[in-house]
């Protein structure tokens, strides 16, 4: 009897000792409040609590599960648990424990985002020596936002999207369009008129983050990255499957016509003037298996066209001191009413495709398409509207060898044509065809200790073929092309633990230019856990567009638009210098920064053969000083204060304030968010405010029967438009949502003339919408477990 | 598994595409009337008035600008002056009375829409018809006249010949130089001018013509500056409208 109980004890303590050496530890991983499972959230285990070499990794599965075995003999661990969008975990394995069960919060503060655009190599937000600013894309979302121009306008300090007649306009802290680089997935688009693209391409939908890195980035981006660089980081779901589709119904903006009957000569015209404020979306991802991940995105929405109205006459006021034969400011009341401005609505269509291959460690493929498809229903009655349609097509291949070395190769290429389409006959007429194509290739190693050296080689063609080039009114269609080649090095250099350098230089090469080196150097000192400085000069460029350089468009016989084929690329100087603050639960940047243009290309008026010229030319430097800061505070657990703010100061030319934008700028958001099991509840009150604008246009006066060139000051008052959103997801599955934009009901009172209707918003006024979104994954997990 | 979800991925895309990209042509055809030719001052005439006799249909200057009357003549040519109704000059309107004709002409505003349901001669008694006047309208002045305007004033000594720049024929502003002219103040509201861009308007108001003998009336309705069939990229000019007697 003594034997055997001997061997049950000893039996007993080597499986005690077998166990202990293969301790088998299962990770549980579920989101705080609705418990529902966190997927592909890595976790690693460090016997050390050095999680730079982690000893195991494991990903969780579809319920959060990942399983983890000890080393022989190990018997303390630390775990770390991090996954996008949450806050990272980070703890001791208990000792007699086998099952740990942990719950991530949403990461509200957005510190632990990584990011690409500011370096181009990805690394947390936190840790980038370059700032920039994450907007989530399940955050727009949630805030109720309709589209990306209310989404930008709404969360970015300075920016402001006018919706203007015919098509957008985008300034961003004293710069226009042209100054500010859009990026899909790090890659440029075309069809832009003076530098702005058609919005509606970018669904919101698709949409995982936006990353802003305000200055300049051409040292990274090249052309037009001279003010911002936005990216738009699109979806590529973690998920088995993982699938979302909704809806969203808005207030009309305005009834234009009641019943349009088929025998109005203008019955096509009437019925666009009012399509309903109306969205449908799938979002469509699945992962099978480690070696495919697919994503599609398809977004519908059509938009209601409305007029703004002016009561009263168009006040113009010459001042004397941008006008100095002026003996005093100088008052025109203009002799007619303004007459309305039509706002167009829109229909479009937007598909996109992504496949991740991932064939054998160390090589991954993506290739991806997307096709874009608007109707622009403009509020003239002039027969047509107008059509755009755009391919972009593209493939990107990565391959890592020895955790040192990655080699990017990628090409990408898009085809945007645009259309007038006729109202009452089936014909529609290209008036403009524009393509680009951009190989790259992309060398980046972290072979010696704490660098991070990336080498790069660009091409870009950028081919552009509209009836605009022939110097009078005929439509035949002419090519116009630029082809450039930019090489560019950068090393980002983690010094010590505190200080981090970043230099680089970018030479750029095209036959019509020649050759230019764009340096730039950016420091980051981190004082603190919870203070970082930063410091950074960069040297931007752009190059002109093919429309300044080659455009010769007599417009409606009345005056002549010309390019300059002389035209020089502007160049700019961008110095910032910033401090940010992050804990937990407290967020402060403030940055503070100088932006010298020189070369500006501006347009103009030139009168000469008795006809008015506007032409582009190498006009002048210009300077702009600002501030901004940054605020994001999550208090009480459930509530998330987020606040910008913008100052800039742009220099004035011998008295006269060509800049349209206004000096001070703000937007403010406050979301209350509580998640239970089955039920989430939300609610976001944001504002977006423009302070006063006072700037000097330039047009002709008569005096004594003889015009002379003259500006009046444009004054437009401050304003701010408010937007509440109350959002509520039943079982995970069902969210609802119902919101009122422009909540107070801000509607200008003063369109102004000349350009200052590009300047004043583009609102119908108060508004109200409600969104339904179903969540299919949910469901589908949920039919699964019934089955089982 | 994997192939049905990838179908049914496109499957969606495919329907919202082609739900998306259709546009249907569903209006009737225009049954009204259209100007055989644009007139105005892109003719390179300012005064180019395309003159119609409502009771006969013929019509005066309808190959090209004071081909069959000059300015001037319709009031002053014996031959002509009671042989037209109306006339045109861009979408600017004169009636055979006042200051541009020597009959009894003139138009009257009947209000908005309602075009069908003017019937009538009876529904237009004691309808107020104005009579036209050469203060209340302008027209725009073609490149080539507001230069010979120029050569004019600069003979008179009021402007310097290098001076010309200073008066440029278009204004970013404000437009082409403009011109008052003899023309009617009630159907010159037919349509509105804005811009640029041009914008032209239709008041959608239906009006009354007089005829030049006094004794006929006709009801207008201006549609469009535009063909219903113009081509794509054109300025328009031709004036779409539904012109009909009231008996």
């Amino acid at each position: 009897m003594h034997t055997y109980r001997l061997i049950f004890i000893l039996m007993l303590f080597l499986c005690g000792l077998l166990a202990r050496a293969q301790r088998v530890l299962k990770f549980t991983v579920l989101e705080e409040g609705t418990e529902l499972p966190v997927i592909s959230a890595a976790v690693a285990l460090s016997y050390t609590g050095d999680f730079s070499v982690p000893d195991v990794l494991a990903v969780t599965d579809a319920d959060g599960v990942a399983t983890v075995s000890l080393g022989k003999g190990v018997v303390h661990a630390h775990y770390r648990v991090s996954s996008l969008g949450f806050v990272t975990l980070q703890g001791d394995v208990p000792n007699s424990v086998t099952d740990v069960r942990l719950f991530m919060k949403e990461d509200v503060m957005k510190v632990n985002e990584v990011v690409v655009t500011g370096s181009r190599a990805a690394r947390p937000i936190k840790l980038s020596p370059v700032s920039t600013q994450v907007i989530g894309g399940k955050q727009l979302v949630e805030a109720g936002y309709g589209n990306l121009q209310q989404a930008l306008q709404q969360e970015t300090p300075g920016l402001n999207i006018q919706k203007v007649g015919f098509g957008n306009e985008i300034s961003m802290q004293g710069l226009d369009a042209r100054h500010v680089l859009f990026l899909m997935d790090g890659e440029r688009m075309t069809g832009d008129m003076a530098g702005n693209l058609d919005y509606e391409r970018f669904n919101l939908h698709a949409i995982d983050r936006i990353e802003v890195v305000k200055g300049a980035s051409s040292t990274l981006y090249g052309s037009r990255a001279s003010g911002a660089v936005i990216n738009l980081i699109t979806k590529k779901t973690s998920k088995p499957i993982d699938i979302q589709a909704g809806a969203r119904w808005g207030q009309m903006n305005e009834k234009n016509y009641k019943s349009p009957s088929k025998y109005d000569f203008l019955y096509m015209y009437e019925k666009n003037a009012d399509k309903p404020n109306l969205q449908g979306w799938v979002s469509a991802g699945f992962k099978a298996g480690k070696h495919l991940t697919s994503q599609t995105d398809v977004w519908y929405s059509s938009s209601d066209a409305f007029f703004m109205y002016q009561d009263g006459k168009d006040r113009k006021l010459y001042t004397a001191e941008a006008n100095p034969f002026l003996v005093s400011d100088t008052l025109v009341v203009s002799s007619a009413e303004r007459p309305p401005m039509g706002i167009e609505g829109t229909e479009h269509i937007s598909a996109q495709q992504k496949i991740f291959i991932d064939p054998c460690d160390g090589l991954s493929i993506l290739a991806y398409g997307s096709y874009f498809f608007m109707n622009s229903y403009d509020l003239v009655q002039d027969m047509i509207f107008s059509q755009s349609e755009d391919w972009t097509v593209g493939g990107k291949l990565y391959w890592t060898f020895k955790d040192w070395f990655k080699l990017t190769l990628s090409m990408h290429a898009d085809f945007y044509e645009r259309f007038k389409r006729h109202e009452r006959v089936d014909r529609r007429l290209k008036v403009y065809d524009s393509k680009i194509i951009q190989p790259r290739l992309s060398l980046s190693s972290s072979y010696f200790d704490g660098h991070e050296l990336i080498l790069g080689v660009e091409g870009i063609s950028d081919d552009l073929v509209s009836d605009r080039f022939n110097g009078d009114a005929s439509h035949t269609m002419r090519r116009r092309t630029l082809r450039e080649t930019e090489y560019f090095i950068q090393d980002e250099w983690a010094i010590s633990p505190q200080w981090m350098l970043s230099a680089g230089v970018r030479s750029n090469f095209s036959k019509a230019f020649g050759l230019m080196a764009m340096p730039k150097l950016a420091v980051k000192w981190t004082a603190s856990p919870v203070w970082a400085f930063r410091a950074n000069y960069s040297m931007g460029y752009r190059s002109p567009s093919i429309k300044e350089l080659f455009f010769n468009w007599d417009h409606l016989g009345m005056f002549m638009i010309k390019g300059n084929e002389s035209l020089q690329p502007e160049k700019n100087n961008y110095f910032s210098l910033g401090a940010e603050f992050s804990d937990d639960s407290f967020f402060l940047s403030a940055n503070a920064y100088a932006n010298v243009f020189h070369d500006k290309i501006e347009g103009v008026w030139r009168v000469y053969d008795m006809q008015y010229n506007f032409e582009y030319t190498n006009l002048s430097s210009q300077r702009l000083l600002g501030v901004e800061a940054l605020l994001r505070w999550h208090f009480l657990d459930r509530f998330t204060l987020n606040g910008t703010y913008s100052y800039v100061d742009v220099s004035s030319l011998d008295g006269i304030r060509v800049s349209s934008t206004s000096p001070h700028a703000a937007t403010g958001s406050i979301d209350y968010r509580v998640s239970l099991r089955n039920y989430r509840f939300g609610a976001t009150f944001s504002a977006s405010f423009m302070g006063a604008k006072k700037f000097d246009v330039q047009d002709r006066l008569t005096i004594d029967g003889a015009s002379r060139n003259a500006y009046f000051r444009c004054e437009l008052p401050a304003y701010a438009i408010c937007n509440v959103s109350v959002s509520q997801t039943f079982f995970n599955k069902l969210k609802l949502t119902a919101g009122v934009d422009n909540v107070f009901n801000y509607v200008p009172e003063t369109l102004g003339s000349g350009v200052t209707v590009f300047n004043v918003p583009a609102s119908p006024g108060a508004r109200f919408h409600i969104q339904a979104e179903v969540l299919f994954d949910e469901v589908v997990r949920a039919l699964k477990r019934k089955n089982l | 598994m994997m192939k049905y979800k990838l179908l049914a991925q496109v499957a969606a895309c495919a329907a919202l595409l082609s739900a998306a990209a259709c546009v249907e042509y569903e209006a009737e055809p225009f049954t009204g009337q259209r100007l055989p030719r644009v007139t105005g001052y892109k003719s390179g005439v300012s005064n180019d008035w395309l003159y119609i006799n409502l009771r006969t249909g013929k019509m005066y200057n309808e190959a090209a600008p004071n081909r069959d009357i000059r300015e001037g003549e319709q009031k002053t040519n014996e031959a002509v002056a009671l042989e037209w109704d109306v006339a045109f000059c861009g979408y600017q309107m004169r009636t055979n009375s006042g200051t541009s004709g020597v009959g009894h002409g003139g138009g009257a505003d009947l209000g908005y829409g309602a075009y069908e349901k003017w019937t009538s001669k009876a529904q237009v008694e004691g309808v107020v018809f104005e009579e036209d006047d050469s203060a209340s309208v302008s027209i725009v002045y073609s490149a080539a006249d507001w230069t010979s305007h120029l050569t004019q004033m600069a003979k008179q000594g009021l402007i310097k010949f290098e001076d010309f720049e200073q008066y440029p024929w278009f204004d970013p502003n404000s437009g082409p130089r403009t011109m008052v002219a003899s023309a009617n103040p009630v159907l010159s509201q037919a349509m509105s001018f804005s811009g640029p861009p041009p914008v032209y308007t239709a008041s959608g108001h239906t009006y009354c013509v007089r005829s030049a003998d006094g004794e006929r009336f006709y009801k207008f309705l201006l549609i469009s500056w535009y063909d219903a069939e113009s081509d794509i990229g054109d300025e328009g000019g031709r004036l779409c409208f539904y012109l009909d007697e009231l008996k």
